[in-house]
């Protein structure tokens, strides 16, 4: 890397021009303490545009020394030689050589250097010198992630969307997507439940013909979403249960009938009846858990009562009500 | 058909049937040592299901022509016996299995009808009643324009009289079969469903209409007929529209001349979902009250199948009380909750509709428990 150290006016660095931005901090509170506390150890590195200076590296340092309102800035101005690829290339470095770069940061790197590459496998080699290393399978799905929405790529940088299910997002509406994000965001369900419920959602806005965005305003989730009283558990939970509920609608009618049969017939201690698997099959399954004779009993003569139940024939006839 | 190429592997360059393939098509030809390299070149296509029906490979049956329908676990088969000339379709229905069945599916005709023909004496030799049909894995009558295979088994049939031959399809192309000596030995069949399927689901399919006049013209030659209401597909209005298909279906055709008539509903592998909502982005099908069946198939949660089936039969017991209504692929609590009864107490479905082959194809098999 040729460059060379020089005091440069701060007004003269072109911050909006984010060209070659791989990390973007939120807060820079954090490196104006150390700054202050320490100087300005490692001075950003800068080259020089058509209308300023346009920052390679230390987007962070910059805009911390701006909010401490310092007039003149060191900086390593690179030579009006380097070439975008090795601008970037250093960017990446000077990222990634002194900590881990989170997915959303990892996603535009790939993204930049993209156009330099012939493919995944190049773009992979091309960056392991540099720190930063992402195997061609995960570099083409960083490509993906790159397209979607910036709040999709953030809530995947912070786990709130797993990498796969934010690349099931690539099949609807930027603002459906989005809204999806903010609700994994505020409900944060595990990676199992964020496909439970994008596919359930999905799905219903297909046969409604609508877009997930405005499924989620509907009374029915609104009103649970927009609860002031129910903790982030409870919001999740009655969100499963309501899109499963519009999404199966009969399946949830015979699962509750089932379940209000099953606890008229009074069962004892110790005694469960379970439905075959969505009903499809015709063996129910009963159990009796007993520690004593004396509760076998008791759950025999039970057992003989409810054979005579008028609920358990309706449980085995599979009966549901007419909504 | 849209045939844009035609390979042949070199096994089957020299047979007769090729030829005349050849002759009739006229496209260029490029003869092949293995189809790897054609599945390579459909697999690597944006929409290779699609691609594999611009693609004829003409090659030999390797395996039996004569084998069991391959059914599934948990639900009861009819017992059909398939005669496997070809694999997959030139039509594009959304539901088809093939998409997924096949990997990647590609347009196959089979040259070596001297096997086809020595296994088929087999079969009548054996004295058995036997139903047998060539539109499991492909449509019986898409090849015709290509080879008059159906003609040539309806005249086969024709000369026994232990088996009878079922022809399934959703073309109307039945034209070159009207003349044929056929001794009631082939029973000519389609596929019905809603206009509204047929329209949005069924991509190159003759229509309804079309459908129904063909048997029609079927039945005026005196064919024995037979239909299959498979897959029904669930949707706002659907039950007034299998109801329009079933007014249709009698205004046309009498019920004495029906053999048979199968209903079954829309049923997928998982993997079909994939390809269904990427190749019929406008169908909604997949998104169903689906529930993954004792065979792993994603099928209707079974109250609706029950409730769709006995509002069919009963449109179809209206117009034809005598006819014969089995299901396809379905267990015995459906058949009890919507038909009344469970094969098993007539000898099991093979049997019953062995026997009622027998008796409206005039068969003098021995009609087998099975």
């Amino acid at each position: 890397m040729q460059a060379e150290q020089r005091l440069i006016a701060i007004g003269d660095l072109v911050l909006s021009d984010r060209r070659y931005q791989i990390t973007r901090p939120e807060n820079t509170d954090r490196i104006a303490n150390a700054i202050q506390g320490a100087g300005l150890i490692n001075p950003p590195i800068v080259q020089a545009g058509q209308h300023g200076y346009i920052l390679v590296a230390g987007f962070g340092r910059a805009s911390a020394c701006l909010n401490l309102q310092w007039r003149h800035i060191a900086c390593r101005v690179l030579a009006g030689t380097t070439s975008p690829l090795d601008c970037l290339k250093i960017a990446v470095a000077d990222n990634a050589l002194t900590r881990q770069l989170n997915l959303a940061e990892q996603c535009r790197a790939v993204a930049k250097l993209r156009e330099f590459c012939e493919n995944a496998r190049s773009l992979s080699a091309l960056l392991e010198p540099l720190g930063l290393f992402i195997a061609p399978q995960l570099v083409e799905k960083l490509y993906r992630l790159f397209e979607l929405p910036e709040d999709v790529q953030n809530a995947t940088a912070l786990n709130h969307i797993s990498l796969n299910t934010a690349l099931s997002l690539e099949s609807i509406d930027r603002t459906s997507a989005e809204a999806i994000a903010g609700l994994f965001k505020s409900l944060r369900p595990t990676v199992n439940q964020q496909q439970e419920i994008f596919s359930g959602l999905h799905d219903l806005a297909r046969l409604e013909e609508t877009a997930i965005d405005r499924l989620l305003k509907i009374p029915e989730f609104a009103y649970i979403l927009d609860s002031a009283d129910l903790d982030r558990g409870l919001k999740l939970q009655r969100l499963r249960t309501a899109i499963r509920r519009r999404r199966y609608p009969t399946l949830s009618r015979a699962e509750n009938a089932f379940h209000r049969r099953k606890r008229s017939l009074q069962m004892e201690a110790g005694m469960d009846l379970k439905p075959p698997a969505n009903f499809e099959d015709t063996t129910f399954t009963m159990m009796m858990r007993f520690s004593s004779t004396r509760q076998l009993c008791r759950q025999a003569e039970c057992l003989g009562r409810i054979c005579e139940h008028p609920d358990l024939k309706a449980i085995l006839n599979k009966e549901i009500e007419d909504s | 058909m849209k045939i844009r190429r035609i390979y042949i592997d070199a096994d089957a360059a020299d047979d007769p049937v090729t030829e005349q393939v050849c002759r009739r098509i006229g496209l260029p030809v490029k003869r092949v040592n293995h189809p790897v390299e054609i599945y390579q070149q459909i697999s690597a296509s944006p929409d290779p299901e699609a691609a594999g029906k611009s693609v004829l490979l003409l090659t030999r049956n390797k395996g039996r022509f004569i084998r069991d329908c391959p059914g599934t676990t948990h639900y009861t088969c009819c017992g059909y016996q398939i005669l496997h000339v070809g694999a997959y379709c030139s039509m594009d229905c959304a539901y088809c299995i093939l998409q997924a069945y096949y990997h990647p599916p590609v347009l196959q005709f089979f040259t070596n009808h001297d096997e086809l023909n020595e296994q088929l004496q087999s079969f009548f030799d054996q004295g058995v009643v036997g139903r047998i049909g060539t539109g499991e894995f492909t449509d019986s009558l898409i090849w015709e324009p290509l080879f008059p295979l159906a003609q040539q088994l309806v005249e086969r049939f024709s000369r026994q009289d232990t088996g009878n031959l079922e022809l399934k399809t959703k073309t109307a192309a039945v034209d070159d079969l009207l003349a044929i000596s056929h001794n009631r030995k082939t029973i000519m069949a389609w596929s019905l469903n809603t206009q509204t399927v047929i329209r949005h689901q069924e991509r190159a399919t003759a229509g309804l209409s079309a459908r129904i006049e063909a048997a029609e013209k079927c039945q005026a030659s005196g064919y024995p007929l037979a239909f299959h209401f498979d897959p029904m597909i669930l949707y706002p209005g659907c039950h007034a529209d299998y109801e329009a298909v079933v007014h249709l279906l009698f205004a046309r055709i009498d019920p004495a001349n029906i053999v048979w008539i199968s209903i079954g509903s829309f049923r997928f592998m998982p993997e079909l979902k994939e390809v269904i909502a990427r190749r019929f982005p406008d169908s909604t099908i997949i998104y169903g009250e689906f529930i993954k069946a004792l065979d792993g198939k994603m099928r209707y949660f079974k109250p609706l199948r029950i409730r769709m089936y006995r509002w069919l039969i009963d449109r179809i017991r209206e117009k034809a009380p005598d006819v014969l209504i089995y299901f396809c692929m379905e267990d015995e609590e459906i058949w009890e909750k919507a038909l009344g009864f469970t094969p098993a107490a007539h000898g099991g479905l093979a049997r019953m509709l062995d026997e009622r082959a027998a008796s409206m194809c005039g068969l003098n098999g021995r009609v087998q428990t099975r």
